[in-house]
């Protein structure tokens, strides 16, 4: 007779490991990275390219217009002919810059693979800028930047970051400004393309249902030709951690919620804190039973969700933790928030936590590579951001070692509750005289202009 | 396409189950479906299917407040659930080893609910927050409700799953025992397992933890009716936005029509990637549009068919609505080619193919299947629904629906241009 009292849970450890992926260098040193999974006859090709917005320069959303303008013309191929030549495979091409990095993805049926492959080579290899594009681009990206000011959670994380990082260009507005938009001319975008878009700073994945050898020999024949080029990495100064806290609202007036992004500064992707800190973080707000979402949604009521998280990037990163509460409770968040940031450092965490946070992070592991394509994600971030070649391998591993001590010992060096920042992107009216007492307080508008 | 195999069998008390044996990986999704949804909510208890969603992780007989995650997550696993017009499911996520861990969660909720005041109050809060943070102070975020409200006359879809803050601030927990009662039981709901399991064993598990919870009386359902829309419905909106938008729909079929398929392949043709109609036309070559989508929207019930489309200010948005009146008018007329039919055929393989790429996607089709063509099997004639599409079928069908603008039009401007 099944006794219901009793949560039949199975103790036994969970066996997680990273499957077999091939790697191998064309002539021209592109990396192709390889991960053969033939349940679903579809295959992934991206291409990454070291030429993210980080490289802008004074020529803001140059990367971001390189990589929306590979689709829209080649020396071949209509922007019309290109979609129309796509489209009819079933197949998906898109093209998108980040801060670290763009990538061009090919997703396509197996038996369309080649055909898809050579219009990949070609928007890469063979764009040609046309005027007429540049002004289609153009025009959609202030539109887009237009769009943006609406968005009380856009404007309050683009104030964030642009106030962490500043004037590092991780720091620089993520959809330009007006005036950086109007200004770019197509000499600067194919000077951004010739100096960035070498083989030697890009590489590849394929995830999905393709023969390693097949796959290579496809890739020497459609990207054997790139050329490489050494070039000098820039480098840039990083900025000091802020000492004192500083609250800073952007005005949006009529919103019936604040958004908050609470934090500072903090360390790179490849930075060895990062999976002690990534496992501590998970305890205080990374997933739904974390102590800031059991404190803030599941007793308070105060939001819908909340998370933090260490956002580490190729050269830094900073610690964040994001929500949207009602307007009346802004200060009471915060106030929660804080208590929660006191009390991990104070008390670190228990055995149970720890214990359920590692079967959690073993588990999603095991879940998240059921998909070729998080697997082949999984082969960029080594890539990316410098990680040891083992690093998935012993990832589990890695997470299992660890301790309390080690994980309060990361926690206490790496978290500021001293100096931190606050955006809340709200209606001031509402919420001013509720934060003034966390820190200085200044007022913005959309733009980043100071009010008061 | 490779079909999906899969075994069906019913329990005594009424419990559809379906397994779905994958070993690509060793998890297993067990995806509850509950056949309730907005649309069997009292018209003063909007949103109330969905608030319901929110008690089933607060605890049944055996399981306390918030240990519905705990248990999960700390097993390893993910979980959620979403509640639409039609339908509630659950669902979770885990390592192979922990399917009676997901069986006894999902049985001790099927067959109790254990919600106190506090916990009431405290859901009823949070609910309200995400109709806030979705809806209210997200842009564009109000215009499904009130498509919704005037695409309807006496249908429950005239008012959508979030439901009203006025509503969720009077329902209480007498209301959340009546629903628990009335639409909670074997009877009414699916339960599909699929991923590194064997047939027999979920089976027998299955019965384990669900023969012996009772089913229930006959589940209410409303009509499939409506008065008909017979003039088209305008409206102007003043909002914080920043670029102008038009919405638009049409009422259209139920999921299980023929014509649903069609209309699926209109709404590609129209603005799936950037060789459509709409994109080509509105987007690209005349910029008179920032973005285009278009989605037929075929529920249990007859659905609607939206057009989104936003504006740069430049663009007057009568000019911009009267090029998707031609472009309705040319479809009408059989302008489209057999070109463009075969490339949405090829991007329905597509996406169908994908879908089935994870064990969620392949539960989640086969309840669907269940639950609303009544036939699990369904899930594997899809492609061939969509292969069988004429250009006949498509004039007749867009003539069909699109022939009177009998439709809702809502203009959506920003504050400054008023």
């Amino acid at each position: 007779m099944l006794d219901r009292r009793i949560a039949p849970i199975n103790s036994e450890p969970i066996h997680a490991s990273f499957p077999d992926t091939v790697e191998h260098t064309l002539s021209n040193g592109l990396k192709v990275m390889l991960y053969e999974q033939h349940d679903v006859p579809v295959v992934n090709v991206r291409l990454y390219i070291r030429a993210g917005s980080v490289l802008d320069g004074k020529t803001l959303k140059a990367s971001s217009f390189v990589f929306a303008l590979l689709q829209q013309g080649t020396h071949k191929r209509t922007a019309k002919e290109i979609a129309d030549e796509i489209e009819f495979l079933g197949a998906e091409l898109t093209a998108s810059s980040s801060i670290d990095f763009g990538s061009v993805s090919l997703t396509v049926m197996r038996k369309h693979l080649e055909k898809g492959l050579e219009i990949l080579s070609d928007v890469v290899l063979n764009p040609s800028f046309l005027e007429n594009e540049i002004e289609f681009v153009r025009q959609q990206s202030l539109s887009r930047l237009q769009f943006s000011k609406a968005d009380a959670t856009r404007l309050s994380s683009e104030a964030f970051n642009r106030l962490i990082y500043a004037p590092h260009p991780y720091g620089n507005p993520s959809l330009g400004t007006v005036e950086s938009l109007k200004a770019l001319t197509r000499e600067q975008l194919l000077e951004f393309y010739h100096k960035h878009f070498l083989a030697n700073r890009a590489f590849v994945t394929v995830a999905g249902d393709v023969e390693a050898a097949t796959m290579m020999s496809l890739s020497e024949k459609y990207f054997g030709v790139w050329a490489s080029h050494k070039s000098e990495e820039p480098s840039f100064d990083l900025p000091n951690r802020r000492t004192q806290p500083q609250v800073v609202i952007v005005q949006k007036d009529g919103a019936v919620q604040s958004v908050l992004n609470i934090g500072h500064l903090s360390i790179a992707r490849s930075d060895e804190a990062f999976i002690p800190l990534y496992v501590g973080n998970m305890i205080l707000g990374g997933y739904f039973g974390s102590r800031l979402n059991m404190n803030l949604r599941e007793k308070q009521g105060f939001t819908y969700g909340i998370r933090s998280g260490f956002d580490a990037l190729r050269l830094a990163g900073d610690f964040n933790i994001s929500t949207q509460v009602r307007n009346e409770v802004t200060a009471d968040a915060i106030e929660q928030i804080l208590f929660e940031v006191n009390r991990l450092l104070q008390e670190g965490v228990s055995e149970k936590e720890l214990t359920a946070a590692k079967r959690y992070i073993t588990g999603n592991f095991v879940i998240q590579n059921e998909t070729a394509s998080s697997i082949a994600a999984r082969l960029a971030n080594v890539e990316l951001y410098g990680l040891p070649k083992s690093y998935y391998n012993t990832y589990i591993d890695a997470i299992n070692a660890l301790g309390r001590q080690h994980i309060l010992d990361a926690l206490t060096k790496h978290l500021h509750t001293e100096s931190l920042l606050f955006v809340i992107a709200g209606d001031p009216s509402q919420v001013s005289h509720q934060v003034e007492r966390f820190g200085a307080l200044s007022v913005e508008d959309a733009e980043g202009n100071i009010i008061t | 396409m490779k079909p999906i195999e899969f075994t069906e069998f019913d329990l005594e008390n009424g419990l559809h189950c379906i397994v779905h044996e994958n070993h690509a990986t060793p998890i297993v999704t067990v995806d509850v479906w509950y056949h309730v949804g907005s649309k069997n909510e009292e018209e003063t208890r909007t949103g109330f299917a969905h608030l319901f969603e929110h008690l089933m992780f607060q605890g049944s007989k055996h399981v306390g407040k918030t240990e519905h995650f705990s248990y999960v997550q700390d097993a390893g696993g993910t979980l959620n659930g979403s509640t639409n017009f039609d339908r509630t499911n659950y669902y979770e996520t885990l390592p192979a080893n922990q399917l009676d861990l997901a069986l006894w969660l999902e049985s001790d909720r099927m067959m109790s609910l254990n919600v106190n005041e506090e916990n009431f109050e405290n859901q009823r809060s949070v609910v309200i927050e995400e109709r806030r943070q979705r809806y209210d102070n997200a842009p564009y975020g109000r215009v499904s409700e009130e498509l919704h409200k005037r695409a309807y006359r006496t249908h429950p879809y005239r008012w959508i799953p979030i439901g009203s803050i006025q509503h969720l601030q009077a329902a209480s927990v007498a209301d959340a025992q009546r629903f628990f009662k009335t639409f909670y039981a074997p009877n009414n709901a699916t339960l599909v397992i699929s991923g590194d399991v064997a047939t027999k064993q979920a089976r027998e598990k299955i019965e384990t933890y669900f023969a012996n919870i009772p089913r229930n009386g006959e589940v209410p359902r409303p009509k499939n009716e409506d008065l008909p829309l017979t003039e088209e419905i305008r409206e102007t909106f003043h909002d914080n936005i920043e670029l102008p938008a038009i919405f638009m729909a049409y009422r259209i079929c139920n999921a299980v029509s023929k014509d649903a398929d069609v209309l699926d392949v209109i709404s590609t043709i129209l603005s799936d990637g950037r060789s459509s109609r709409f994109y080509r036309n509105l987007v690209h070559e005349r910029r008179l549009a920032q973005s285009v989508s278009t989605h037929a929207s075929a529920n249990e019930h007859d659905g609607l068919f939206h057009f989104s489309l936003v504006a740069p200010q430049t663009t007057p948005l009568a000019e911009l609505e009267k090029q998707v009146d031609d472009e309705l008018q040319k479809i009408i007329e059989g302008d489209i080619t057999e070109y463009e039919l075969e490339k949405a055929k090829n991007t329905a393989e597509m996406n169908l193919t994908r879908r089935f790429s994870n064990n969620f996607g392949v539960a989640d089709s086969l309840a669907y299947f269940h639950t609303f063509f009544k036939n699990a099997d369904e899930i594997n004639r899809e492609f061939e629904r969509v292969e069988a599409i004429t250009l006949d079928d498509v004039r007749r069908v867009a003539k069909k629906y699109f022939g009177e603008k009998h439709r809702v039009v809502l203009h959506w401007l920003p504050r400054s241009m008023k």
